[in-house]
């Protein structure tokens, strides 16, 4: 009996192999052109939402706002379990679909140009989205978020922008006046550092000085660095190492780190320490301003202010956007929702005040402007996204780049490596990752 | 039901006439076997395909057969040893300190008489093994928040423990052991319960007859308790052979860091797998079936090796 049992499984092991070896490889099918400009919009359209949008928006009302527009159109709303963080199942969901000349989804809302799309476009499981969308609306798009939306690797757009988060500082007035004097912000670096002192000597390890977050390497060195060079990345969309400001950015990333909460090692360390009201300043986007309300901090001692100064002004943002998978059925509505239902005055409503966001569109500020419904701590950040640098949307800056700084301002903060040789490392590991995988 | 008593013939029409003899017995089970085709053997045997790809999930277009050459790039990649130790850190921390105090806390539960005090602790101790796990990890991370955790605070300010104000989580001196503390925590009752079955089936008779022959309770824990619950060691040392390729635990609660001092190896092969660079998946199949390997070989040893001691 064990010989047979033995034999059968062999026998099924051979029959696995083979079903592997007839079984094609995930690869992904060649890119096509895009298609025709859309008409009338009309059928059924399924929109996949990233599911913690799903939880801040309503968005029935959105698609109700849009059905007034057009009524032909019936949306379904398709919740999708998982966000930045899971955006490789995501990816390659649509990849092995796209093997089977399909697509769950005929729009995709939630992406980040940094993230999903810079890998799909690759793939060409996305479409271009360049011709699908008038002229006159991607000029009404913010300069610095029009870049964004561009994919490094051949210049075309993939994105929608909707919603942006911008960098600013942001910080308690109460607790910068208990210890500087005054509760007017520090506006530059220097400012920053010797408000960090004051705080320090007032609270000593109830309340600290300033926080960022460097798990991400986009949520501190990047946006620091912005403010001391105009030449943040090269030619090729990867983080420009061989400018001083490099070096100058990791030094005061030294200089700041005694300030920080102890918790600024982990991830969002210094946002909880904020919502905890364990921080004076923060350097992070606008959202934290509400998580901290929601987090019982008195909403009038909660401030946001412009990205404070280095030798220039300069902030750092990304925007999540809409995107329209290859293999999506109806891709006339999908254009139609993003013009009207994403665009609609209420959507746009929604971004503010109430979900603390900013939509990148000259004339929807101005909208929100004139009616009197633009939040106090929207102007300072707008003035910045015209002309600030985005995180180019390519394939290597989230899969190379960010774990490799990760880990070395890690050695740098906390194993005490020198900022010169932590620069070393940082140039040799990128340049042969950017390598690889290009 | 006779599936096969007699020694097949090595004649292939033999063969067929025995199993045809049992086709019964290979109906019953013809539904698991369909399931852990589709859900074992071919998922473990395309990871075996992938190991000799050049498979890049982002370059399809580099799919092509290299043999061995993953096999030699995971020989020499320091990050295999750099992170085999991590793992095997974790490993050593985790598995005696887990093991210990399941053992103590289910003879402790095995002497409760009334059975429903018994029922309610054995519940109490196993709730975190059925909890999400998702929603523990961001407990513990709360928890061992250095800034406003009640850890910290617990130790030092309730009860004034001579310890440091400790990081946790992010320093890379205490980050493993803090991930070692919430398995402990979150798993033990697993342990607990496979020792209490343990326990249930050593006879009475043979504890009163070592009481009979003056035995205290150390002697009698030391003498008869513990050999007889050898073969469950074996179990719980097979079971815990998966924390040498700890993902989860690493992934949400620190992402290897800090310094990567949480970089485990089933963690590295994960990130190689599905985070880094254009996603070897070839690649990081060669870290994936090595580890299977090994682990299969040290579970194969120490099955050896209790079975000798229980023998």
């Amino acid at each position: 009996m064990r010989k047979s049992m033995f034999i059968t499984v062999v026998l099924l092991v051979i029959a696995s192999l083979i079903l592997v070896a007839c079984a094609t490889p995930a690869a992904a099918p060649a890119p096509t052109s895009a298609p025709a400009a859309p008409k009338a919009a009309s059928g059924k359209l399924r929109l996949g939402v990233y599911g913690q949008y799903l939880q801040q928006i309503e968005f029935k009302d959105i698609v109700t706002a849009y059905n007034k527009q057009n009524p032909n159109v019936q949306v379904e709303i398709i919740a999708i379990p998982g966000e930045e963080q899971a955006w490789n199942v995501i990816a390659q969901k649509i990849q092995l679909e796209a093997q089977q000349k399909k697509a769950s989804w005929d729009v995709l809302l939630g992406p980040t140009p940094f993230i999903e799309p810079g890998a799909l476009a690759k793939l060409g499981l996305v479409d271009p989205l360049d011709t699908l969308i008038p002229k006159s609306v991607w000029d009404d798009v913010y300069g610095g978020v029009l870049k964004e939306v561009k994919y490094t690797g051949d210049g075309k757009i993939y994105t929608f922008p909707w919603w942006s988060d911008v960098f600013g500082l942001i910080y308690r007035p109460s607790m910068l006046k208990e210890a500087t004097g005054s509760e007017n912000p520090p506006t530059n670096w220097d400012e920053i550092l010797a408000a960090n002192v004051k705080i320090k000597s007032k609270y000593g390890d109830k309340v600290y000085g300033f926080g960022m977050d460097w798990n991400w390497l986009h949520r501190s060195m990047l946006p620091i660095m912005g403010t001391m060079t105009d030449k943040l990345f090269t030619a090729d969309g990867v983080i420009n190492l061989d400018d001083p400001a490099a070096k100058k950015t990791l030094e005061l990333m030294q200089k700041l780190y005694p300030s920080l909460p102890p918790s600024s090692a982990e991830a969002l360390g210094s946002a909880k320490a904020f919502q905890s009201g364990a921080l004076a300043m923060e350097i992070y986007w606008q959202a934290q301003v509400l998580r901290a309300i929601q987090a019982k901090q008195p909403e009038a001692d909660v401030k946001m202010v412009g990205f404070p100064k280095g030798t220039r002004s300069s902030t750092l943002f990304w925007t999540l956007g809409a995107m329209i998978p290859k293999y999506s059925e109806n891709k006339e509505a999908a254009v139609d929702f993003m013009l009207k239902g994403m665009l609609d005055p209420l959507a746009v409503e929604m971004s503010q005040p109430g979900n603390y966001k900013i939509v990148p569109f000259k004339s929807a500020q101005k909208k929100l402007q004139d009616s009197g419904k633009q939040t106090p701590w929207a102007p300072p950040l707008l003035a910045l996204l015209d002309t600030s640098e985005p995180i180019p949307s390519n394939q290597y800056f989230l899969t190379v780049e960010q774990p490799i700084y990760k880990e070395e301002i890690e050695k740098m903060i906390l194993q005490n490596q020198s900022v010169d040789a932590t620069l070393k490392n940082m140039k040799e590991r990128i340049a042969k990752g950017v390598a690889e995988v290009k | 039901m006779r599936i096969s008593a007699q020694r097949p013939s090595s004649k292939p029409l033999d063969l067929l006439r025995a199993i045809w003899r049992g086709k019964a017995g290979y109906l019953f089970i013809l539904p698991l076997l369909f399931f852990y085709t589709v859900f074992v053997l071919y998922p473990s045997a395309r990871t075996i395909w992938m190991m000799f790809m050049r498979y890049e999930f982002l370059r399809p277009d580099r799919l092509q057969f290299i043999g061995l050459a993953n096999i030699i790039e995971w020989a020499q990649d320091p990050r295999v040893w750099e992170t085999f130790g991590v793992a095997l850190k974790f490993t050593l921390m985790y598995v005696p300190a887990s093991t210990l105090i399941a053992l103590i806390v289910a003879i402790l539960l095995d002497r409760v008489r009334r059975p429903s005090v018994a029922s309610v602790f054995r519940t109490l101790y196993y709730f975190p093994v059925v909890l999400p796990a998702g929603m523990l990890y961001i407990a513990w991370q709360w928890i061992f928040d250095p800034t406003w955790g009640p850890l910290n605070h617990m130790l030092i300010n309730v009860l004034h423990l001579p310890v440091p104000w400790t990081r946790w989580l992010g320093d890379p001196n205490t980050s493993l052991l803090s991930l070692v503390l919430m398995s402990v925590w979150r798993l033990m009752g697993a342990t607990m319960i496979l020792f209490l079955v343990g326990l249930n089936n050593i006879p009475q008779e043979l504890n009163e007859a070592a009481r009979i022959d003056g035995a205290n309770e150390w002697q009698l824990l030391r003498h008869v308790t513990l050999p007889l619950l050898a073969p469950i060691f074996l179990v719980i040392m097979v079971l815990r052979l998966q924390v040498l390729g700890l993902i989860a635990e690493p992934l949400f609660m620190t992402e290897g860091g800090p310094v990567r001092s949480t970089m485990t190896y089933g963690l590295q092969a994960y990130y190689i797998t599905f985070r880094d660079g254009n996603w070897r998946m070839g690649y990081g199949a060669t870290w994936f079936v090595m580890l299977s390997i090994f682990s299969t070989l040290v579970a194969f040893l120490g099955w050896r090796w209790f079975r000798n001691r229980i023998d």
